[in-house]
Parts: structure tokens; C-alpha cells; sequence
């Protein structure tokens, strides 16, 4: 049969467009849209679309899973289930890649009836999905004839572009301590981390500076001390070398040759620049 | 009578997932190609991307895309395209291959991707669609895509070209290939056409012209209980009806690059090895038989 006898077999061709487009609408929505009667009412085999709806909500959970595994480690399973299923529909992926489905997760969870439970639960979905980005990073290295810049320049013209993987944010949780209680190689070290966090946890909440940042491959979590998390966002938000150093002039603890070498330690740096203001 | 076929003139492959890293870089070359899920690398850097790059200079790399949604009357999103076009230049694949089914639609106003491989309608007007977007695709890639027939849950009541069919249509209007994937016949068979697996395999390519198919994907699947529909969840050995699906698209197609897919319970790499091996077996004594 050719194409043009094809479409005189029933219905003209535009009332089969339109309805391609109703169907595959359909589809999602009943798929999507949990409901006894809407599977009812449409039409579909209804063991078919079960399939459908048990294979999204895996698909979604192991996502999730992998990169919030800080939180999925913290939560029961029914809880984590039933969370998979709010966020997929709040927050529907709309990449193609389950992999970039996830950046509102934290925000939700603040939202939710365990996140006000657990507070500290939205920001480490925070911090979770900072080394789980770092993770899928642009490989990054320090341009190491820029470094010069710090012997010819002046510090109130040089400013610092860090490694696109570095993330220093603030919190008032011990977020270091639990990520290492859950991810860290060694089981003793674990467990050091796990009675930390438990105890930071049940004190009086101090804020803290955590960084990720991703030496080679693999992304690493550390407190910073104050004045080394003022020093860097203080550069992370813009400012000059000499402002930044200006913000920790007042801590004599803070040595910025020791910052500075960590920093190359730690691929922190991608490139200094010089601006002249 | 033809020369009988040599075990170079068959690419017999197997899925590469991350488990099985350090495996395919450590150990001696044991199959001829790896296909792996495009997506999984879309990222602009890290480990996988590394690993991958390594692989790529020790196999030929087959770039399987699961989430293009080519036959979705929503276009493909520019941001997707753009980051499998990064992946193509960075792999140099030597196959790049997506699913005949629909991914993409909006809710709300809002565009959502579906998670899955949903069914489209067979009809001139999804081919219509479908074959602009493959045309957008393959000249945006500067690539031949190779289409893969899916495993279906439910159907639309509107199709009146047979899978095969429409398949056939799609690739003579837009120079792209089959992606001929024997367990989805033989899942479809089960949950839509009575399970003779053998007869739908050979309706199924009959319908195909020689030399539309450039890839075979081979799979196994969990039984299902009774009265339930099969899942495709590539969690298995390739079953026997599949094995013999096989023969009979070798047959007709000829020695075309073949796929081991396992996706779920991962076994030992050394299992993928021999279900490769397993395949290149088979191949050669079919194409020996078919050659006589």
C-alpha cells in the first residue's frame, strides 16, 4: 500500500495530526498524572501504563539517588519514595538527561513536612548536588603562568577566577562531618564523622564555610575556617585580591602564602587577572 | 559457493556501563566494539568523560542515545542536540543510534521529558514529523542516525503502518538506518501478538528491505509472572527465541554490527564477554551456512 492510499483508509489526514498530538499529550498526562480515573478514562491498556508509572518513579528514585546520595542515605525508604514522587511533579526533567535533573531538590525538600523535621536535610541536598555537578565539571588546572601576576601586580588590580568546580557556600549545619560519616573510604573515619555531626548537631548551631572543590577527578568536601571562607567568597563574589585580604586583615592566623599553596594543592585556581581599574 | 565468513567480518560488541570500567581498560581486547548511553557523558568533564576517552583509543565507540525522542511532535531541544554534538566530536562514534519513539511534550505550558521510551503512532503524519527530525538531526550531527524499534506497554489505536513499515519509510526518506533490536520484537510479540516469537521476528523483517538494518541489538529479559506483560529490563542472558531471531535476521541482513544490551543486575564482565562470544558463534555459523 502507498503513503497516499495509506491516509484514505479512515480519517483525513488532519484529524489524524491533531489527534497524534492529543495522544501523545494523553499519554504523558496519564502516565504522569496518578490517578485511578484518569487511567480509566483513557483508553490505554491499563497494565501498560503501571509500567509506565512504576518505570518513571525507578527511573526518577535511581537518579536521585545517585546524586543526592547524602540524603537518600539519611531517609527511609518509603519517605524517599514518596518525596521521588512529589518532586517529579514540581519539578518535572526537562533535559533529556536524568543526570541534570535535580537542581530545585534542595529548595523542595526545605519545603516539605521532613524537611522541617530535619533541617539540616535541604542543605545537604545542597551540598550534594554542588560535589555531584563538580562531579560532571569541566576539567579544569591552574594556568600557571598567571601566577606571576602575584609578584608584578597590584592587589587592588588582581583578581581570582577559581576552578568552575569550586563551590563555597554557607551553613549552619555540620555538613562536612555528614557527608564523610556517609561517603568517607574508611569505616573508623566514618564513624569519628557520624559522632561529630551528632554532637555539632545537638549543640548550639554555629555557622560554618563548606567548600567542594575537585583536585582531579574526584570531588573532596572541607570546612573552611572563617577567615579563610571570608577570604574566598569574598573573591568568589568579585572582589580585588586587595579587598579580599582586606575582609580577614584583622585575623593574624590567616597567611595568605599558606592560602595560596593549599589553593595549588587543591586546584582551587584556575587563573589569576590582572584588571586595571 | 562464497569464501566462508572470518571472524573479522562480524563486529560483535557488548554495552558498557560503569561497573565495568576498569574492566574494559585493564583487561586484553575480548570484543570488537562498546556501545554506551550518550547521555551518561553529556557532562563538560570528569571521570566518565576520561574513561570514555581512553576507551575510545582502544575500541570502536557506538554512541546510543536514549532521550531524543525523535518521533515526539515536540522538536528536539536545541541544549540536548548541542551537548550530543559536543559528545560526537570528542568520541569520533562509529555508529550514533536513537529510539523510533517519543520523549518530549509539555505540561502546564512547561516542556517535560518523559523519562522513557514512549510509543508513537504509525501513521504518515508522525513519519512526516519523525522524518524531519531525523533529517534536522543528521545534518546538525553531520551523522547517519540508526533507528531502533522499541518495546511498547501500551499501543495507539491510530497506527496503520506495521512498526517495520514505518521504520522502512523513515530511512528510505531520510538515509537513515535500522537499529534492529530482536528482544523488542520478541517482548512485543509476547504482550501484543500471542508470543510465536519466531513468526513475529519473521514478519517483522521481511518488512525491512536487505541492507535497511546497520545494527542488531540482542537482550534478555525477566519472565514475566503469569498473566503479567514482559519488561524489557535487559536483566538477563538473551533467550534462546532470541538467539534464534537472530539467525534469522543474519540471514536476511547479513553480518551487521551486533549488540549485547544488559542494563539491569549487571553480571561479571567476563558474562558479557561470553554472550559476545556467543553471538560471533552463532553469526559465523549462520553466515557459513547462509554462504554455502
Amino acid at each position: 500500500m502507498n503513503e497516499l492510499s495509506k491516509t484514505e483508509t479512515g480519517k483525513n489526514e488532519s484529524t489524524i495530526n491533531e489527534s497524534v498530538k492529543n495522544e501523545q499529550r494523553l499519554l504523558l498526562e496519564v502516565i504522569w498524572n496518578d490517578e485511578p480515573l484518569a487511567l480509566a478514562q483513557c483508553g490505554f491498556n491499563a497494565q501498560g501504563i503501571n509500567i509506565y508509572r512504576r518505570n518513571l518513579l525507578v527511573n526518577a528514585q535511581r537518579a536521585l539517588t545517585i546524586s543526592f546520595p547524602t540524603v537518600f542515605a539519611l531517609l527511609d525508604s518509603d519517605i524517599s519514595e514518596s518525596l521521588v514522587y512529589q518532586f517529579l511533579r514540581v519539578s518535572a526533567p526537562n533535559r533529556g538527561d536524568w543526570t541534570q535533573w535535580g537542581e530545585h531538590f534542595s529548595h523542595f525538600l526545605s519545603t516539605t513536612e521532613v524537611g522541617a523535621d530535619y533541617p539540616y536535610l535541604a542543605d545537604c541536598a545542597a551540598l550534594d548536588w554542588y560535589v555531584h555537578c563538580a562531579l560532571h565539571g569541566r576539567d579544569q588546572t591552574l594556568a600557571s603562568s598567571t601566577l606571576q601576576l602575584l609578584s608584578k601586580g597590584e592587589p587592588e588590580q588582581l583578581f581570582i577566577a577559581f576552578n568552575q568546580n569550586v563551590k563555597v557556600f554557607k551553613t549552619a549545619y555540620p555538613l562536612t562531618e555528614i557527608f564523610q560519616a556517609h561517603h568517607n573510604s574508611d569505616e573508623l573515619q566514618r564513624k569519628v564523622a557520624m559522632g561529630d555531626a551528632q554532637k555539632v548537631l545537638a549543640s548550639v548551631s554555629v555557622e560554618q564555610v563548606v567548600m567542594v572543590y575537585r583536585p582531579e577527578f574526584q570531588p573532596q568536601v572541607t570546612t573552611l575556617s572563617a577567615s579563610e571562607g571570608a577570604f574566598m567568597l569574598s573573591l568568589l563574589s568579585g572582589q580585588s585580591l586587595a579587598q579580599s585580604l582586606d575582609a580577614v586583615k584583622y585575623d593574624n592566623e590567616f597567611s595568605f602564602e599558606q592560602w595560596l599553596f593549599t589553593a595549588i594543592e587543591r586546584n582551587l585556581i584556575n587563573i589569576i587577572k590582572e584588571k586595571k581599574i | 559457493m562464497t569464501m566462508s565468513v572470518k571472524n573479522s567480518e562480524i563486529m560483535v560488541g557488548v554495552g558498557l556501563r560503569h561497573p565495568h570500567f576498569s574492566d574494559i581498560l585493564t583487561q586484553p581486547k575480548q570484543v570488537d566494539f562498546v556501545e554506551v548511553h550518550s547521555e551518561n557523558y553529556f557532562g563538560l568533564g570528569g571521570a566518565a568523560l576520561s574513561v570514555l576517552t581512553q576507551v575510545r583509543e582502544k575500541y570502536p565507540v557506538s554512541l546510543h542515545s536514549t532521550s531524543m525522542g525523535l518521533g515526539s511532535t515536540q522538536n528536539v531541544p536545541m541544549q540536548y542536540l548541542a551537548r550530543l554534538k559536543t559528545l560526537t566530536q570528542k568520541i569520533n562514534p562509529f555508529l550514533m543510534s536513537e529510539h523510533a519513539c517519543f520523549t518530549w511534550g509539555q505540561q502546564q505550558g512547561q516542556l517535560i521529558h518523559s523519562g522513557d521510551l514512549l510509543p508513537i503512532a504509525h501513521t504518515l503524519q508522525t513519519l512526516t514529523k519523525m522524518s524531519a527530525q531525523v533529517d534536522k538531526v543528521q545534518n546538525f550531527l553531520g551523522r547517519q542516525l540508526i533507528i531502533e524499534n522499541i518495546s511498547a506497554y501500551v499501543k495507539f489505536d491510530e497506527s496503520y503502518f506495521s512498526e517495520a513499515d514505518f521504520l522502512a519509510r523513515l530511512c528510505q526518506r531520510t538515509g537513515a538506518k535500522v537499529l534492529l533490536d530482536i528482544n523488542n520484537i520478541a517482548v512485543n510479540s509476547m504482550n501484543f501478538e500471542g508470543g510465536d516469537i519466531h513468526q513475529s521476528v519473521a514478519d517483522y523483517i521481511n518488512e525491512l528491505p536487505v541492507g535497511s538494518v546497520a545494527q542488531i541489538h540482542l537482550a534478555g529479559c525477566t519472565e514475566p509472572l503469569t498473566g503479567e506483560m514482559t519488561i524489557d529490563d535487559h536483566a538477563r542472558p538473551v533467550s534462546d527465541d532470541v538467539w534464534l531471531g537472530y539467525q534469522q535476521a543474519l540471514i536476511r541482513f547479513g553480518a551487521v554490527p551486533t549488540l549485547i544490551e544488559w542494563d539491569s543486575e549487571l553480571p561479571e564482565w567476563s558474562v558479557l564477554v561470553d554472550e559476545a562470544k556467543k553471538a560471533r558463534d552463532i553469526a559465523h555459523a549462520t553466515l557459513a551456512r547462509k554462504s554455502i
